[in-house]
């Protein structure tokens, strides 16, 4: 976790996300993934997008990255880049899309084999994403490449660069991917689930590698995980995501303290109290909701402990908190502080 | 494994294919009914021809013992006697090698040159008019008799509009590419129809992978996504599915040939079947079958050199 | 949270498209379309007698090569006077008895035999799997012609030649999908349960199995039909003076100058067949997958 004072002392936004929606028209009818983000991410600062899967995390990233694919899926919303001031980015021709990837936004994703291209060798790679933007000669795109790979903690770098993907580890194999990331030096990274497939000791390495790149280059983070043991130890905010909105957002240690929201409240509750690094259970009862025919109300309360007859009518919005620094998407947040108010026996509205 | 041995290996598992083909031409002259001997000497048979016949084939000896005269004469490359040109059977098929060949690979490469950009442009726009209106045609395109196209063809270029000549072989490369192109392009239409369907549905699924998305968010050109990420990957498809479905390719020789009047192999096998010379259909069957196997060996080396994961088992 | 309107609207839009895909006429359209081309075909040419009064072998030495639209022949005639629409549609019985005719012996032949060896396993399967092997490394179209060649060019010929070779896709289709089903948890069960072998092979793998088969069948189905015309037109199957639109196209080829509706009518017609079936096939993948 970085210096958070350091943090709050309002660091200019780089980032501002407001009324992101991103819809996929399928074949069951569509898909409201992302229905109504709004965040914004600060210079030098990690935040943690964490939720079930199916609740947005990833679409959202995408949809920033400009990758999700435009005919089933499209977008409305403004994204604001302190690089660009006066352009959203979901409106960017292809051409300033183009000059805006690598040296401005980069993004790492989670399965390192899936995200390489098996049949080109890992130094063309690199090469390749350290050519988009510079005017670098082969030979020293190559020492660059060599420059990364060992920047990133692969050894006999200059070995490595001709070998394939499948040739390296999955470990080693998330290195390069971030190496590639990384290669044009962007502002903001985007880690969608970058330690997932990973084992739990590789997750520890590549997560203390994320933070000396963010420390050293100086970069805004957006964490995405599943895992919030993972998202505790790493970020400065944390925002909760459900049903493809975000129901709580707030400084990581005010959510993990005093969570105000009862899904992080059951999230929280359902992680082992020894060990903050194991994955948590999936000790709340009921399924995320489908995100193709969505109930008007509360998108949770089915699940809810707390929830009440008027939660399911009630038009949810992001209420603010304790001065604005602590946004919850719940009717009931103060009665959610109490521990009366929760009845271990039932989940579910009454 | 490295990728010398994989090439070894591969030949190795070519013998007992081999092997069984020579099994199975090896019978195919036992499936003629009545007296073989009289069969293939036709008009020519006299009781004493035909008893030498017997002898040189061996036609009396169990079954065992003719296989291996079979394959010792196989051995010292002798397909037996064509006794419609009497000329060893060897010579005449090989002659008319060279024509099946150029044909085959004109078609091939044909067939690749529209199957590529509309199989990738179908998957671009999926669902688009493009994709629609392709997919359409090579359905209608895969139901057509490629000889009976071969005649349209002729019909609208050759005879109406006198862009090709009607048939014939030509001679020299330059007249080869000329009266060859109707044919080429009549078989590789049939070819393409398995290319693009199979180039659609490969570029389809490299598109929607991780790793294209990784080259996207590097900041290089769309060309270069699509050059070095997903055709490099999409075309490795192609290269399986060429070898599997060679046979396509052959038997549109076959007709092709004959509807064209084309000196090569094909026209060689139906002109043999009629004249009931069994030994050049044998033969010439041993030599296409042989030509498929080899190929196949072809393809598999190519795809390892196209795709690194394979040679390494 | 402000702005509900843009929001609104791209929902509204996507909606009405997702709609407009899955209109039941736009799902089911090669379903019915191949359907009606083939049920018209198979009606057309078992009436023949009631929609034509000529004989398809009738020669009218007075009207050779007579062009498509003179009255009394829609179609035209051939050089020998025969009326082009008659020899269609009697024609079409012949080729529609070999679609049928070779498609349903290879498929019950070689589903039989693939699943025989995918539940057997062992060493039975290890060598009917090589036989397989073996014949998929043939050309099959050179195959069968050397096979016709050595019985002798007749129908009957052309069908036997059919049938030793084609069932060996079936049965490997077939052996695959019975390996994969002995693994699922159902048939594990049944065995437990003490069924059996034949009935659980059948009563369980083979509906899972036949739905994959019978797609596949409809494919091959448009292969015999182009190979029973083209080896028609080699002469190496039907003969002449029977009307199989093979042996039509190759009799209407020396008059392509001259009379083009004797080569071009009835590979038309083998078109409609070919386009019925890959359709019919085509809608039955849908709604197998579907059915998922």
């Amino acid at each position: 976790m970085t210096d958070a004072a350091a943090v709050e002392a309002a660091a200019p936004a780089i980032l501002e996300v407001e009324d992101l929606y991103t819809y996929i028209a399928t074949g069951d009818g569509v898909v409201r993934a992302v229905d109504g983000v709004s965040f914004t991410l600060r210079e030098r600062e990690i935040l943690g997008l964490v939720g079930e899967s199916g609740s947005g995390k990833s679409v959202t990233c995408r949809t920033i990255a400009g990758l999700m694919p435009s005919p089933p899926a499209h977008s409305v919303g403004e994204v604001r880049y302190a690089g660009r001031p006066g352009r959203n980015l979901l409106q960017l021709r292809p051409s300033e899309q183009q000059r805006l990837r690598g040296a401005h936004i980069s993004m790492i994703f989670q399965d390192p084999m899936s995200a390489l291209n098996p049949v080109m060798r890992v130094g063309d790679q690199i090469e390749e994403a350290v050519g988009a933007h510079s005017n670098l000669g082969s030979r020293d795109r190559r020492r660059r490449a060599i420059e990364l790979l060992d920047r990133v903690g692969i050894p006999a770098p200059a070995r490595r660069l001709r070998d394939y993907p499948h040739e390296f580890s999955g470990g080693m194999r998330q290195r390069v991917l971030i190496a590639v990331a990384i290669a044009s030096s962007p502002r903001i990274l985007l880690a969608d689930e970058p330690t997932t497939a990973l084992d739990v000791i590789i997750q520890d390495q590549i997560l203390s590698l994320l933070l000396e790149l963010q420390r050293d280059y100086g970069m805004s983070m957006v964490l995405v995980s599943h895992d919030l043991g993972v998202i505790a130890e790493m970020c400065d905010r944390i925002a909760v995501m459900y049903g493809g909105q975000i129901v709580e957002l707030t400084d990581a240690r005010t959510l993990l303290t005093e969570p105000r929201h009862p899904y992080t409240i059951s999230l929280l509750r359902s992680l082992p109290d020894a060990e903050r690094r194991t994955k948590y259970l999936q000790s709340i009862p009921g399924t995320p909701p489908r995100l193709v025919d969505i109930q008007p109300g509360c998108r949770f309360a089915t699940r809810c402990p707390l929830a009440e007859i008027e939660c399911r009518t009630w038009e949810t919005e992001l209420l603010a908190v304790d001065g604005g620094a602590h946004l919850v998407r719940c009717r009931r947040h103060d009665d959610a502080r109490r521990p009366e108010e929760w009845r271990t026996e039932s989940y579910g509205s009454e | 494994m490295g990728r010398y041995s994989f090439l070894g290996q591969r030949i190795l598992q070519t013998i007992p294919v081999l092997l069984g083909i020579t099994i199975i031409t090896f019978f195919l002259l036992r499936l003629i009914p009545g007296d073989p001997a009289r069969q293939i000497l036709g008009q020519h048979y006299t009781p004493k021809a035909g008893a030498e016949l017997r002898q040189q084939l061996g036609l009396d000896e169990p079954l065992w013992d003719q296989y291996g005269l079979f394959m010792r004469r196989l051995a010292h490359g002798d397909l037996g006697d064509s006794i419609n040109y009497q000329q060893p059977a060897r010579t005449v098929i090989f002659q008319r090698l060279p024509p099946t060949l150029f044909l085959v690979a004109y078609a091939a490469i044909l067939a690749a040159l529209i199957s590529i950009p509309v199989g990738v442009l179908s998957a671009l726009r999926k669902d688009g008019v493009f994709d629609q209106v392709a997919r359409v045609s090579f359905l209608i395109a895969f139901a057509m008799p490629s000889f009976w196209l071969g005649i349209i063809f002729i019909l609208i270029f050759a005879v109406h509009l006198h862009l090709f000549p009607v048939n014939g072989y030509g001679d020299g490369f330059t007249e080869h590419l000329r009266y060859l192109f109707l044919p080429a392009f009549t078989i590789s239409l049939a070819f393409s129809t398995i290319l693009v369907r199979t180039l659609r549905a490969s570029t389809l699924a490299v598109l929607s992978t991780d790793y294209v998305d990784t080259a996207r968010i590097k900041g290089i050109s769309r060309g270069a996504v699509l050059r070095r990420h997903v055709l490099r990957n999409s075309i490795i498809s192609l290269v399986v599915v060429f070898g599997i479905n060679l046979a396509f390719l052959i038997s549109g020789t076959v007709l092709i040939e004959n509807v064209f009047g084309i000196p090569g192999i094909g026209r060689l096998l139906v002109d043999s079947v009629s004249t009931r010379d069994y030994t050049v259909v044998q033969g010439t069957t041993l030599v296409l079958a042989f030509f498929v196997v080899m190929v196949n060996v072809l393809t598999d080396v190519v795809h390892a050199a196209l795709d690194p994961r394979v040679s390494a088992g | 949270m402000s702005a509900g309107n843009p929001s609104l609207a791209l929902l509204d839009l996507l909606q009405a498209r997702v709609q407009r895909r899955n209109n039941v006429f736009r799902r089911r359209a090669p379903l019915v379309i191949g359907g009606v081309l083939l049920a018209t075909v198979i009606v057309v040419t078992v009436a023949a007698p009631l929609i034509t009064s000529y004989n398809p072998n009738e020669i009218d030495p007075l009207n050779p090569l007579a062009p498509p639209l003179t009255p009394g022949h829609i179609l035209g005639t051939d050089n020998f006077g025969r009326d082009i629409l008659s020899r269609i549609l009697y024609g079409g019985r012949i080729d529609l008895l070999i679609a049928f005719g070779a498609t349903s012996v290879t498929l019950v032949v070689g589903t039989a035999i693939g699943l025989f060896s995918g539940f057997v396993g062992g060493w039975v399967d290890a060598t009917i799997m090589r036989i397989v092997d073996l014949f998929f490394a043939f050309p099959f179209f050179v195959l069968v012609i050397a096979i016709v060649a050595m019985l002798g060019p007749s129908i009957l010929n052309m069908f036997i030649a059919i049938w030793l070779t084609s069932w060996i896709t079936y049965a490997r289709i077939t052996r695959g999908h019975t390996l994969g089903a002995k693994q699922q948890e159902y048939v594990l069960a049944a065995r437990a349960l003490g069924f059996r072998s034949r009935r659980v092979m059948l009563r369980h793998i083979l509906p899972n199995v036949l739905s994959f088969v019978v797609i596949f069948a409809m494919v091959d189905a448009v292969g015999n039909v182009l190979l029973g015309a083209a080896l028609g037109f080699l002469g190496l199957g039907a003969q002449p003076p029977s009307p199989e639109w093979g042996v039509m196209i190759s009799d209407g080829q020396n008059y392509i100058f001259s009379a083009w509706w004797l080569a071009t009518f009835p590979g038309i017609a083998i078109v409609i067949v070919g386009v019925g079936f890959s359709l019919l096939g085509d809608g039955l993948a849908d709604i197998l997958r579907a059915g998922d």
